[in-house]
Formats: C-alpha cells, structure tokens, sequence
C-alpha cells in the first residue's frame, strides 16, 4: 500500500477507529504522521464550521404555497421581486428598530436602573410586531394586486 | 426524513396528489423536509439572507418538476438533489459575476486571511480563539475553492452525508465520489497548511 493508501483510509477513519495497518504506518512513516496532524486540524475546524439551521420565517410555507398558485409569469416575478424587497425592508426597519431603542435607552442609564440586555430585545420584539414589519411581505403583497381572500390572516399579534 | 411504514405511505399519498394536481399537500412535503433542505441551503450558500430566498427556489424547482418523481430513490433524497443542484447554479453565477466575492478572492480577503494567520503561534495553539480562527479559516478556503469542492466538502464534512448517500444525491457513483472528496480534501489540505502554519508572505498571493 502507498502513502496515499493509507492517507486515503486516515481519511475515512473515525475517531478512535483507524484500522491496525494504519497505525502501524503511521509509526514508520513521519510525512504521514505530519498528515494526520494537519488532517486533524482540518477536520476539527470543518466540524466547527457546521452551523446549527436557521429555522425558517414564520409563515415560510404559506409563502411559498401562495407562489405556486400565482400561475402568471409576469404576475409571479412581480411578486417574487416584491416579497424580496418586503423582507429586505423588513429587515432593515427591524434593524433601525433596534439601533433607535438602544439609542434610547442608553442615556436613561441614570440613577434609576440599567434596562437589561433581554428587556430591550424584548421592547424590539413589540415594536416589530406592533408595526407589521412581521407581515411587512403581505403588505405589499396586498398593493400588488393580490387576488382577494387572502386578507382573512390574523391579525399579527404574536407569534 | 420519512422514518416509519405509516409516515412513507401518508408522504407517497401527498406526493401523488401533488402529482395529480393538488397544491395543498406539497406545503406537508415543504414541512417535513424543509430542514434538510434549509441546511444544505445555509452550508453550500453561506449567506444568512439569501438563504431564505434560495430555498423557496429550489421547493419551487420542485414542485415544477413533481410530476417527474418516479420513487426510485427517497422523496427526501430526489429533493437533496433539486437543492444541491439549485446551490450548484446560484454558486456559478455568483462566482462568474465575482462581484460578491471579490472580498474573499481580493486584497481585502487576503488580508483578512494574513491576520488570521498572522496571530502568535501560541495564540492559535488553543482555546475557543482558535477554534474561532480555524472556523473562519475554514470557511473563507471554501469559499475560494473550486465549486465542486466546496459542495462536495460541504456535504461530507459539514452535512455529514455518507459518500453513499451523497452517491445518490448527486447522481454519481461511490467510487467517483470517494475520488473527487479524496482530490478536494488534498487541495484544501494544501491551501490550510499555507494559511494556517507559514502565513501567506512565503506562499504564492491569491
Ligand atoms: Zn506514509
């Protein structure tokens, strides 16, 4: 078996499962030994990398359902470029939403009381909702002319 | 993600109405998978806010193409396919526009990758820093690697995909997969040692 062999099976070898042969390589061979060292790093930092998934939007499939029924190409990239924008927007006012309560409350750090980290999340979360930014994707949705019916959705009072 | 007899034959039942021209069930068929979907979609893209976007894209895609679904291979599996597929274009184009990932391929990027490897060895030697520095190490390789690396690493070593299960996804077979993920693995390999132990001033500028 060649350095690559054994490089190849170092590869596919799991934590604490690497077959004899390997080892017994690995105690004659150093260039392969500087491999494993740099393959375990590597690897390490792959395993680092993997992130935990982001949980789709709220109202993700109804979305995505509504898409598939518009059935006009025009109609439906029109919308699609809409939807885009809206949650572009909605980011943005949720981000300006934040910046604006932090702007807020750091003066206010008087002789009262520090607002806590989670209570100004929590202040953001209402504004966000109070103000649609939620459903800021039907809003304009509703301009473009979407087909009626679809405004019996519940009022955005919490998730 | 069908795992027992009654969730695969309540999944064959929606994907035939769907095939059938039912639009109602597809949205059970987006919730049940969404997640794998939106993983591979948020490891092969590496974009927060495009994320979101390329996944409805790629339901879209699927949905277009149901009527094509033969149950050869698993629902889950067929739509890995579609997604990975979907990801593999957005990944092109944005690679042949180069306007997003001029940082990453420009000055700027190289800078950023001289810091990281700029840091005192015994800095990097451990703790959660290095941790942190080797991850974003890590991700800045791929996204600079070939696109076929990037996917195929992406899958193996992020996803945690079988090369028999990433056999299936891309339509290849196992053996030219073990061969492209043992050529990939070789040419990050060489582009992290250059990074991670030299630093860039004695290897070649990107
Ligand atoms: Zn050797």
């Amino acid at each position: 078996m060649s350095c690559d062999d054994f490089r190849l099976m170092l590869e596919e070898a799991r934590e604490g499962a690497a077959p004899e042969a390997l080892g017994r390589h690995l105690e004659v061979c150093a260039e392969c030994r500087t491999f494993a060292e740099d393959w375990r790093g590597l690897s390490e930092a792959f395993r680092a990398a993997a992130e935990p998934i982001p949980e789709p939007s709220f109202g993700f499939t109804e979305r995505l359902l509504r898409r598939l029924a518009t059935s006009s190409g025009a109609e439906r990239a029109a919308i699609e470029f809409i939807e885009r924008v809206g949650r572009r927007v909605a980011f943005a006012t949720l981000f300006l939403a934040m910046v604006t309560l932090l702007a807020l409350g750091l003066p206010s750090t008087g002789p009262v009381r520090e607002p806590s980290g989670a209570e100004m999340m929590a202040q953001a979360y209402q504004v966000s909702n109070s103000s649609g930014i939620v459903f800021a994707d039907d809003t304009w949705m509703s301009q473009a002319g979407r087909p009626v019916g679809q405004n019996e959705e519940p009022a955005p009072s919490q998730k | 993600m069908a795992t027992s007899p009654s969730d695969r034959d309540q999944e064959v039942e929606w994907i035939r109405r769907v095939q059938a021209g039912d639009r109602e069930p597809f949205g059970r068929l987006v919730e049940r998978h969404q997640r794998r979907v939106f993983s591979l979609v948020h490891h092969l893209v590496r974009r927060r806010d495009e994320v979101e976007d390329i996944a409805q894209e790629a339901f879209i895609k699927a949905f277009q193409a149901i009527r094509s679904y033969n149950f050869q291979s698993s629902f889950g599996t067929w739509l890995a396919r579609i997604t990975v597929n979907h990801c593999y274009d957005y990944l092109r184009r944005e690679r042949a526009s180069r306007v997003r990932y001029f940082w990453q391929m420009g000055e700027e990027g190289s800078k950023q990758m001289e810091a990281l490897a700029e840091r005192p060895a015994k800095e990097r030697r451990e703790g959660p820093d290095d941790r942190l520095a080797a991850k974003e190490l890590v991700e800045k390789l791929l996204a600079r690697a070939p696109v076929d690396d990037r996917v195929i690493l992406t899958m193996k070593e992020l996803e945690d995909l079988s090369v028999e299960e990433i056999a299936e996804i891309l339509d290849l077979n196992v053996s030219t997969v073990k061969v492209r993920l043992h050529r990939a693995r070789k040419r990050m390999l060489v582009d992290w040692k250059k990074w991670r132990s030299k630093g860039p001033a004695t290897g070649s500028q990107t």
